[in-house]
């Protein structure tokens, strides 16, 4: 802990505290598990940490009402364990999540690809209470499903980085688990095999849980080592070896074992048909371990550019292997979101300018935000690319929520 | 100085016949009755109403409005029961109902660009011919416009396992309440910066107008599997619909009906609801054929095991239909009951949905009410309604006092004040019984940040002294209740 962190023990205290930093015109950065520090632009060198440590309590849970209130401090993994207790989930996979707290991971709207099927943030948010610089603790929404009461001041919250306020208290939206769990892998030689075979999948009413395309060009490029496959596989596998031969499909499904079962057989002829190299069906403890290293990799290097876009132009951007850009690949294409992940041996220059021209070809039909770089990138181009049309309004919201500009100054697109 | 309110409105409409046309500028008296009334009890003339039908035509109309010093207001088909499009402030009311053009539909980037008049099932139509559908489906989907379900993110019965109006839309290009045009959001997920298009779901038309809804589409469902349960107490349908929920089966819908309701239905549209039961279910599952039997099974079992006297599958689409119709047009048969009712909207967490189901009935004894009840079960989202003669002051009163009861058992339940509706005119005084004014100014705050001058859809959402408001609830012109939807 830092000396100047602060850690209010409340949600009032934390907004007086924001409210003390208004009028003496510092500035103040939320912190959860300090897992995306990486995320935006530089903090203020003066800002002061403000820590939701001391909030990490479940405030309301009622099983049966499938909803849950928890404070922002709790951890994402914490959180997941009480309610697998009760054979429920939270169903968001965002990499990355050991450590992050629920408040983190909504600031920085931090999902993963299960969102296509069960949702984002901005769809499980049902309410919020949150700090503000003028040292209210103001709430929206609330803790039932559907609701019209009042404007859903908590959704521009998700993804703001703490821009606009401290996230004290979040009421989210959540499942029953699902029965059973299934993941299909498969490879192809080419790419674009991968990409018509995904589409397909992702077109189809099959309801899969996720669709990834993983491609990579070094050896064991994620780092994946996958044992022991369903009887057919070819004994030892490893998922990297897929990767490596050009693209890896995985697919995911999570429902009742005969839905399962059946996109799996489904899957498997797709592949068969398109020509696909390997197909291998993770089981039970595989599957457990291989869902949760397929969650972590979209983050898993030292530079990450996110491009969302429609599912068709990730498909394409997919297909043409984002043409010149080199490094791995990993790309949602139910919701056409594709990280593209750079090592260390790219240098700043170069890395830089792959940004800027991947962001001319796309221009206003995707954003392409650079979600992790070593700051000699960071100097070279701007984080989150050019300011979108409604931005006037965006700088509206920042100074009607916090006038003072205490909260997380700079960090934010447009340099809010 | 500010000149005369005639001179205004005479002006405003000289500058809106130079742009839109004398055709599509209306402000004598029958005209403007025409657009005094939505689907709600409230009631107040505009000034002046224009059709517009571009973008451009409708930030004229905005800029022409706001030049005036006077409010506008949108209009989808006036099917809102909450007084949302009511021109309770007087000023210009701005008809989208020309604007209604689907303008693409994108099956491989999965969504739909759509002008605000465009009724929900044109759109749904249109996909479904091509294996797609848009999710949201509020029971008034035949008439009402996406402009409209934007403007009070709308839910519907299928919302229990796709979610609202707010989670199928991507983006919209609005006119701001300066006459600028703006685009929020996008065609993709995760636009860059806040998430305007979230917070402009659901603003009930305080923050601008919308000329273009981005809606997500979906593959429709591979099977479909719809059940109706019979009870002989209203507790056991109750009881049934949260150990469904508890078993870890979320339906596609979940909809409760009880014995008036039924026995409404049954003599208006003859859906083939038992008339000797004190309430049903009608469930639907979708997805997989491969999971549709298990999960028929599973709901089956439970309902029996909570009390149900009978549970009927659909065997053929006709069938389906016809359960469906039953629902769907509830209200209309209830228009049997009596002249009008008054609808509320709760929502409650799901566990206590026997507890406030109990309080309004509780209530109607109370008060010598009928209260009945349609509703979203599974979203613990509550539709009683309360019967009532317009004619009998004495009960219209009553009516009112049983309301506000009923509602403070749906706050004090964990719930709130509307889940689908919208707050409109109808509830912005209970605002406070859920918000703090420190929550209701934040919400002022944003909205000022749309809009400054205040002239989008005043009066609304907020609590608000109603000078100069009209409220009747016997209105002329006013429409019968079996014209309404939920």
């Amino acid at each position: 802990m830092s000396a100047s962190e602060l850690a209010p023990a409340d949600l009032a205290q934390a907004a007086r505290m924001a409210q003390e930093a208004s009028v003496a015109g510092r500035a103040l950065a939320p912190r959860g598990g300090n897992t995306r520090g990486w995320m935006g632009r530089p903090s203020r060198p003066d800002a002061v940490e403000i820590s939701t440590r001391r909030l990490s309590g479940v405030v309301h849970y009622e099983p049966d009402d499938l909803t849950v209130t928890v404070q922002a401090g709790i951890g994402f993994h914490d959180l997941q364990r009480q309610l697998g207790a009760h054979g429920q989930w939270l169903p968001v996979n965002p990499p990355a999540a050991a450590g992050a707290t629920i408040g983190g991971l909504l600031a920085a709207n931090a999902c993963g690809s299960l969102r296509g099927r069960f949702g984002a943030w901005r769809d499980l948010v049902l309410g919020m209470s949150v700090a503000l610089s003028d040292g209210q603790v103001v709430k929206s929404g609330g803790r039932v499903v559907k609701n019209v009461t009042g404007y859903d001041v908590h959704k521009l919250h998700v993804g703001a980085l703490g821009t606009l306020g401290l996230i004290g208290q979040a009421s989210l939206k959540i499942l029953p688990l699902p029965q059973e769990r299934r993941i299909v892998l498969a490879s192809f030689a080419s790419t674009a095999d991968a990409v018509h075979v995904a589409c397909d999948i992702a077109g189809s009413r099959l309801e899969p849980a996720a669709v990834e395309i993983l491609r990579g060009r070094t050896d064991d490029p994620f780092g994946l080592r996958l044992p022991s496959m369903r009887a057919g596989a070819p004994g030892e596998w490893a998922l990297a070896a897929a990767v490596e031969a050009g693209a890896c499909l995985a697919v995911r499904f999570a429902g009742a074992e005969p839905c399962c079962a059946r996109g799996v057989r489904d899957v498997r002829a797709l592949v068969a048909a398109s020509g696909g190299a390997h197909f291998a069906e993770l089981l039970a403890a595989d599957c457990d371990a291989a869902w949760a290293a397929l969650d972590d990799l979209p983050v898993g290097a030292g530079a990450v550019l996110r491009i969302a876009a429609t599912p068709g132009t990730a498909a394409r951007l997919v297909s043409e292997e984002v043409a010149g850009t080199g490094g791995r690949m990993v790309a949602d294409v139910v919701s056409g979101v594709v990280h593209l992940l750079w090592d260390d041996a790219v240098g700043p220059e170069d890395m830089a300018g792959r940004v800027e021209r991947l962001r001319s070809g796309l221009g206003q039909g995707a954003s392409c935000v650079l979600l992790k770089a070593p700051p000699q990138v960071r100097e070279r181009v701007d984080v989150w690319g050019p300011r979108p049309v409604s931005y006037p309004l965006m700088l509206a919201v920042k100074r009607a929520l916090d006038p003072g500009n205490v909260w997380n100054p700079g960090r934010f697109v447009g340099e809010i | 100085m500010s000149p005369p309110a005639a001179d205004r409105v005479r002006r405003l409409v000289e500058s809106l016949e130079g742009v839109l046309g004398k055709r599509w500028v209306f402000h004598r008296d029958e005209e403007r009755l025409a657009y005094s009334y939505d689907a709600s009890l409230a009631r107040a003339r505009p000034d002046v109403v224009c059709l517009p039908g571009s973008t451009a035509e409708v930030a004229a109309a905005v800029r022409a409005a706001v030049r005036e010093g006077l409010p506008f207001v949108a209009r989808g088909a006036g099917t809102g029961i909450a007084g949302g499009s009511v021109p309770v402030a007087g000023g210009l009311v701005i008809g989208l109902a020309r604007l209604n053009r689907i303008l693409e539909i994108d099956l491989a980037d999965r969504y739909a660009v759509v002008e605000p008049g465009v009724v929900n099932l044109t759109l749904d139509q249109a996909l479904g011919q091509q294996g797609y559908c848009y999710r949201p489906d509020p029971s008034s989907q035949k008439v009402c416009t996406l402009g409209g379900n934007v403007a009070n993110n709308s839910g519907g019965p299928h919302c229990l396992a796709y979610g609202v109006t707010a989670n199928h839309i991507l983006g919209v290009e609005v006119v701001l309440p300066d006459g600028s045009v703006t685009e929020l959001g996008a065609r993709h997920v995760d636009p860059l910066g806040y998430d305007l298009t979230g917070v402009f779901v659901g603003s009930e038309g305080t923050m601008g107008i919308a000329t273009k809804v981005v809606c997500r589409i979906a593959r429709s469902a591979e099977g479909v599997r719809t059940m109706l349960a019979s009870y002989a107490r209203m507790e056991d349908a109750a009881a049934s619909v949260s150990a469904i929920i508890a078993a870890g089966i979320v339906p596609a819908a979940l909809e409760m009906m009880d014995g008036p309701i039924i026995r409404a239905v049954e003599e208006f549209i003859g859906a083939g609801y038992p008339v000797d039961a004190a309430a049903v279910l009608l469930i639907e599952v979708e997805g997989l054929g491969e999971g549709l039997d298990g999960a028929v099974r599973s709901i089956e079992s439970i309902c029996k095991a909570r009390g149900a006297r009978q549970v009927r599958v659909a065997d053929s689409e006709a069938e389906r239909q016809r359960l469906w119709a039953g629902r769907k047009g509830a209200l209309g048969a209830v228009a049997r009951l009596k002249p009008r009712y008054y609808l509320h909207d709760g929502v409650v967490p799901r566990t206590r949905l026997l507890s406030v189901l109990q309080a309004i009935a509780d209530a109607a004894a109370r008060h010598r009410l009928t209260i009945v009840n349609v509703f979203h079960a599974g979203d613990g989202n509550l539709h009683p309604l309360i019967l009532f003669d317009p004619a009998d002051a004495d009960e219209t009163h009553r009516v009112h006092v049983a309301g506000e009861e009923i509602m403070r058992a749906c706050v004090a339940s964990g719930g709130t004040l509307s889940g689908e509706h919208g707050i409109g005119l109808e509830k912005n005084d209970m605002m406070d019984w859920v918000y703090s004014p420190e929550d209701l100014e934040a919400m002022q705050r944003v909205r000022s940040a749309f809009d400054p001058e205040g002239l989008a859809n005043p009066q609304k959402v907020f609590p608000a002294r109603r000078g100069c408001a009209e409220l009747r609830a016997d209105g002329h012109g006013g429409r019968p209740a079996g014209e309404m939807w939920i």
